[in-house]
This record gives C-alpha cells, sequence and structure tokens, in this order.
C-alpha cells in the first residue's frame, strides 16, 4: 500500500502552484447515451458520451503574494476568459498527475468576523485531458 | 518544486526577479534549470598574486 499525505497534491495554473492553498480536487466524468431498445431484455443500455474534468481549488488570500499563483492572478484568468494549463499533481515522481487546458469559470472571494479571508475557485477543462505517470 | 531563482525569468504572465523561490513544475524547473536560472551566481576568482614581484622579495 502506497497512501500519501495529500499536502502534497497541488493545482498548478501554467506550472505555477496555486498559492495558500487548503484543499485541492479533480473531479472527471462520463456523460451516457441511451441506446436502450425493444431488444434490450429489458436491461438499459448505455453508450460513453462526452467526458468532462473540473477543478476546484479552495483556501486563504494573501494579497502580499507575489510569486506563486495568487487570487489576483486567478481574478486575471477569469476576467481574461482564456483557457490556461493546469495541472493536479504532487510532483513526486512515478505518482499520477492530471492535466488539461481549463478556463478558470469561477472564484468567490469572502471573509467573515473574526476568520480567515478564503477563496475557491474553479476551472472547467476544454479539450483533451491528459493523464500521466510523474517522471 | 520551490526553486530558487539567481537571475530574473518570465513565464507567460509571470516575470520573477532573482531571488523569487516559486513553487513550480518540474517540467518549468528543468526549464529554469536550462537557462541556467538556477545556478548559483560563481563567486569571483581572487585576484592573482604577481610571482615574479614576490620571488624579488624574497
Amino acid at each position: 500500500m502506497a497512501v500519501f499525505n495529500a499536502t502534497l497534491l497541488g493545482v498548478y495554473v501554467e506550472d505555477t502552484l496555486v498559492a495558500a492553498a487548503q484543499d485541492v480536487s479533480v473531479s472527471m466524468s462520463v456523460e451516457t447515451i441511451d441506446v436502450t431498445t425493444k431488444e434490450s431484455s429489458g436491461y438499459r443500455e448505455l453508450l460513453g458520451g462526452l467526458r468532462t474534468a473540473s477543478f476546484s481549488v479552495n483556501g486563504l488570500i494573501d494579497y502580499t503574494e507575489a510569486t506563486n499563483e495568487s487570487t489576483a492572478d486567478l481574478a486575471t484568468r477569469l476576467l481574461a476568459r482564456t483557457a490556461v494549463t493546469l495541472k493536479f499533481s504532487t510532483e513526486v515522481s512515478a505518482d499520477q498527475s492530471i492535466s488539461a487546458e481549463a478556463i478558470c469559470t469561477s472564484l468567490e472571494l469572502s471573509g467573515g468576523t473574526e476568520d480567515t479571508a478564503t477563496y475557491s475557485a474553479t476551472f472547467e477543462a476544454t479539450g483533451t485531458v491528459t493523464l500521466a505517470t510523474i517522471a | 518544486m520551490k526553486v530558487k531563482l539567481y537571475k530574473a525569468y518570465k513565464h507567460g504572465t509571470k516575470h520573477w526577479k532573482a531571488g523569487a523561490e516559486p513553487t513550480v513544475t518540474n517540467e518549468l524547473a528543468a526549464k529554469m534549470k536550462q537557462a541556467g536560472v538556477l545556478d548559483k551566481p560563481k563567486p569571483k576568482a581572487a585576484p592573482k598574486k604577481d610571482e615574479d614581484n614576490n620571488s624579488e622579495q624574497e
């Protein structure tokens, strides 16, 4: 068994780590096409359809962040509406990574009282999703 | 991986100054390495002593 500490997992936008992240996730799904007919013997039959992937990252806002990918950088990318290279990875040799071109579709910045200021960003993949073993 | 840049480096919209310590993918780190951005600058060599002058003093 080779379970590992998820702290190593990060989301990289254009090869740079999204800063001050606390939670990262990637969600992949395939839509299905119903091809059930009268000859299906009463069982549903499906074909694989549209494949989608989305990445999300939540963390703490740091307005002084100037080295890694900051919330200001994420906001700029969202407003630009252009696809960026995204990678979900530990960057540890022999681990698996998931990467895709993706568009930042949402960015939420929030702050309560006597609490940390937080952000939440979502990216939707456009085009191919690549699974790879990290060299 | 976290890297330390000894020279300024531009990548997409990012423009890091020398001394910056970004966390980047292995691929970008390799590109930076190739560009010599991650190499510590070599210390300047000490000025050579004039051997002829030294021999005269002896």
